[in-house]
């Protein structure tokens, strides 16, 4: 069978109509400036890093995470040696992040944020604890606009316990995590 | 003994608060790897921004002189 080729004029639609055996289903078509999105629109770079193993914060001193197990990098954006996501494509991310600390009787603040060409970005939420079985934990949530060549995105925690290095969690996707995606091209 | 833990020996004026996210005048950082050319540092952490009304920031030479 030879392909059907449907071809539009300068104004008006063309409807694609399924027979009307439950209803009619109907295929509209953008205008002549638009595009019809391909996979490749929404397919876009997306990452998921975690930390395979404790890491020792100290004291009132914003550290980077060190995210250096990916769980999966779509696009191969994402770098175990520096915990740095720089994606190739230009448009706006959603960027996650989180974190769980160890146990301690005396923290007053476990504050994740994630920073964007190396100057804070968005501050996440703050925890607390004053177990020492019961770790904070602290998320970081937000949309960012990427340019798909030099920007790049991290994370860091800061903590304040009074009493030294503060470790995180043990590393799994439950305790920590950061992740991105594309969800609008630029 | 944490860069932070130095600077208050040597700064004794200088509280927790003066380090905090958003108030505090001074961020100390740490990015997972050696600290930028230049930067009074102990280990991996540094003193990214120093902006305290009254203290100035401590030299290398003065944390080295810290005893652990």
């Amino acid at each position: 069978m030879a392909d059907i080729v449907l071809t539009g004029d300068t104004s008006g639609t063309i409807t694609v109509a399924a027979p009307a055996v439950a209803g009619t289903n109907t295929l509209t078509l953008p205008a002549s400036t638009g595009t019809v999105a391909t996979t490749a629109d929404i397919t876009g770079p997306t990452f998921s890093a975690t930390a395979s193993g404790t890491q020792s914060i100290a004291d009132n001193t914003s550290t980077k995470i060190a995210f250096n197990t990916e769980v999966f990098d779509t696009n191969s954006n994402y770098d175990t040696s520096n915990y740095r996501f720089t994606p190739t494509v230009a448009g706006y991310y959603q960027f996650n992040a989180h974190v769980i600390s160890g146990g301690s009787t005396t923290t007053e603040i476990w504050n994740i944020s994630i920073s964007k060409n190396a100057s804070e970005y968005l501050q996440g939420s703050n925890g607390q604890t004053k177990f020492a079985t019961v770790g904070s934990q602290s998320n970081a949530s937000g949309i960012f606009y990427m340019n798909g060549s030099s920007d790049y995105v991290e994370a860091y925690i800061y903590q304040r316990s009074g009493g030294g290095a503060l470790s995180t969690q043990a590393g799994s996707v439950n305790t920590s995590n950061f992740t991105g995606a594309l969800i609008r091209k630029a | 003994m944490t860069l932070y833990d130095k600077i208050l020996l040597v700064k004794t004026n200088l509280t927790a608060d003066d380090f905090a996210p958003d108030t505090g005048t001074i961020v100390l950082q740490n990015d997972a790897t050696t600290p930028p050319s230049g930067k009074v540092a102990v280990g991996n952490d540094y003193i990214k921004e120093w902006n305290h009304a009254t203290e100035t920031q401590p030299t290398q030479a003065k944390i080295n002189g810290v005893s652990e």
